[in-house]
């Protein structure tokens, strides 16, 4: 079961939380879910607000520890938070009081690596160069998040964790960021989990999508998404894409 | 968001000590109120300017003096001020992201903090006697707190993301606390700065009322029992001028530090 090709293995994993609605029932945000990812793959999970996607990534982080179950990322338990896995989250994350360069390479500098990686060439990546001497104040949402996204890559992470990271976005920016995702993930071939509700966004992105039921969290399907790789924006048009998401808002519905 | 021209905010700013001045002129000048108690503004200029440019020569008792007495209140403040904030800071980023120094240390400062500052005074009279040392224990303990709890408010509700960002990107604890929380901490820290500033200079003066040899607070004292009001209003009005410029000295260094970071507001205002 646990093969050298899987990257993530979550096996009958629950989380309640002490503190529930009410101060006193604990609040079961997770029930013995069970899904594993492989190695490269592009896993998208997908259900209704508020039925703990974002527990599932804070697990896979280290922010978070499951109340039952086990996890484990390339073979081995959770532990603490680090750089092999990289988290995009839905706001901005940057340092505001450091420049987009040395927001990069904060992670290179903690752990001491020597030499610094090159980031311009990480800049151009996510078509954001000369942006080194810029504050995060000074960017609008998406080229935040698209340094937030530079920022992970310096770092080589082997999982890339996205928690609804375009979801502030307007239309055109969101699509924009999609493609680009598409092919740093070409280039770099992370295994990648990432949170939406967006059904779109999902069928756009993913090699698979999860559909979760309402909390507490179960799997209630699994659809995987028939298009190949590399993908641009033409994927959008095409009949096949359109079929995927009503099948995935079908899922989604019977879910609820 | 409002917008405002150089010049206006300047103007807004000379109405109210254009107002003070016009009614202290009036009053002087009907010759309400005694001399000896109110002296006309342009006797305490005169005096201001012997005090600061003028020599013994002038047959003036404080003539010249400005730069002994001043001198002598900086240095007391500089002291105290940066052994508050070396000792506060630390203190307040510690107590602030661990719940094991805030368990130890909060509940007894705040304890402390409750003592008004003058009420230190007979205590460190009995055991530093008249002079430096009672100044400076006062001003350290009286400007340490507003230090310790604006920098222990800014470490505490700096945001979570930022905290897990950082070790997202392999920051060690110590990393964390040094890169993160103490510049994203640092508006809170600038405030409390900015407070123990002005309290060092309202100890200092306490400190020198005990009966030291120089300093302003030692001056206004002299000059009291000596009953010349106005050199008590020169001393007055040196205080408040030297507390406002090192307070525009702190910002103006503190804005240039590296990383410098002044919050989310761009000081935009909606009046």
């Amino acid at each position: 079961m646990n093969g050298p090709d899987q990257a993530i293995q979550f096996c009958e994993v629950s989380k309640d939380f002490s503190n529930g609605p009410d101060g006193k029932a604990p609040l079961s945000v997770l029930h013995r879910l069970t899904f594993s990812v492989e190695t490269g793959e592009f896993v998208v999970i997908l259900g209704p607000s508020g039925c703990g996607k974002s527990t599932i990534l804070n697990i896979l982080a280290g922010f978070e520890r499951q109340s039952s179950g086990q996890v484990s990322v390339f073979g081995l338990e959770v532990g603490r938070p680090s750089s092999e896995h990289g988290m995009i989250f839905q706001e901005d994350s940057l340092f505001p009081w450091l420049t987009v360069k040395d927001n990069m390479l904060f992670g290179p500098r903690c752990r001491g690596k020597k030499p610094l990686p090159d980031v311009r060439a990480y800049l151009e990546l996510v078509n954001l160069p000369g942006f080194e001497e810029f504050l995060p104040h000074q960017l609008s949402g998406g080229m935040k998040q698209r340094i937030a996204l530079a920022r992970l890559l310096i770092n080589h992470p082997r999982l890339l964790l996205m928690d609804e990271p375009f979801g502030a976005l307007d239309a055109q920016t969101r699509e924009d960021v999609q493609e680009l995702v598409v092919s740093v993930q070409m280039k770099y071939g992370p295994t990648v989990v990432f949170v939406t509700h967006d059904v779109d966004e999902a069928v756009f992105l993913a090699d698979r999508i999860l559909i979760l039921s309402a909390r507490p969290a179960r799997l209630s399907a699994v659809i995987p998404v028939p298009a190949t790789r590399p993908r641009d924006a033409r994927w959008r048009e095409e009949p096949l894409f359109h079929r995927t998401v009503a099948e995935v808002r079908h899922a989604l519905k019977k879910s609820m | 968001m409002k917008t405002r021209s150089k010049r206006q905010t300047f103007i807004w700013a000379a109405v109210l000590p254009a107002t003070i001045l016009f009614v202290w002129s009036a009053v002087s000048l009907t010759g309400l109120v005694p001399p000896y108690l109110i002296p006309a503004p342009l006797d305490v200029l005169k005096t201001l300017f012997l005090f600061i440019f003028g020599t013994q020569a002038d047959h003036a008792p404080y003539s010249g003096t400005f730069i002994r007495h001043a001198s002598a209140s900086l240095s007391r403040v500089l002291a105290g001020f940066a052994m508050a904030s070396l000792i506060g800071i630390p203190a307040g980023i510690l107590s602030g992201r661990s719940w094991r120094i805030c368990a130890v240390i909060d509940p007894f400062i705040h304890l402390l903090r409750s003592v008004p500052g003058i009420a230190w005074l007979p205590l460190a009279m009995i055991w530093f006697g008249i002079g430096n040392t009672t100044s400076l224990f006062l001003i350290v303990l009286a400007a340490f707190f507003p230090v310790y709890v604006s920098t222990y408010e800014g470490a505490r509700n700096i945001s979570p993301r930022w905290v897990q960002t950082a070790e997202m990107l392999g920051a060690t604890k110590q990393q964390i606390l040094m890169r993160v929380v103490l510049p994203g901490a640092f508006p809170s820290i600038e405030a409390g700065l900015r407070i123990s500033l002005g309290i060092s200079w309202a100890y200092v003066v306490l400190g020198e009322l005990t009966g030291v040899n120089s300093g302003l607070g030692a001056l206004i004292m002299d000059a009291r029992m000596m009953g010349d009001v106005i050199i008590v209003m020169v001393g007055i009005i040196c205080i408040a001028l030297l507390g406002r410029i090192s307070d525009l000295l702190l910002q103006f260094l503190l804005h240039r530090l590296p990383g410098h970071y002044a919050g989310r507001n761009g000081g935009e205002t909606i009046l």
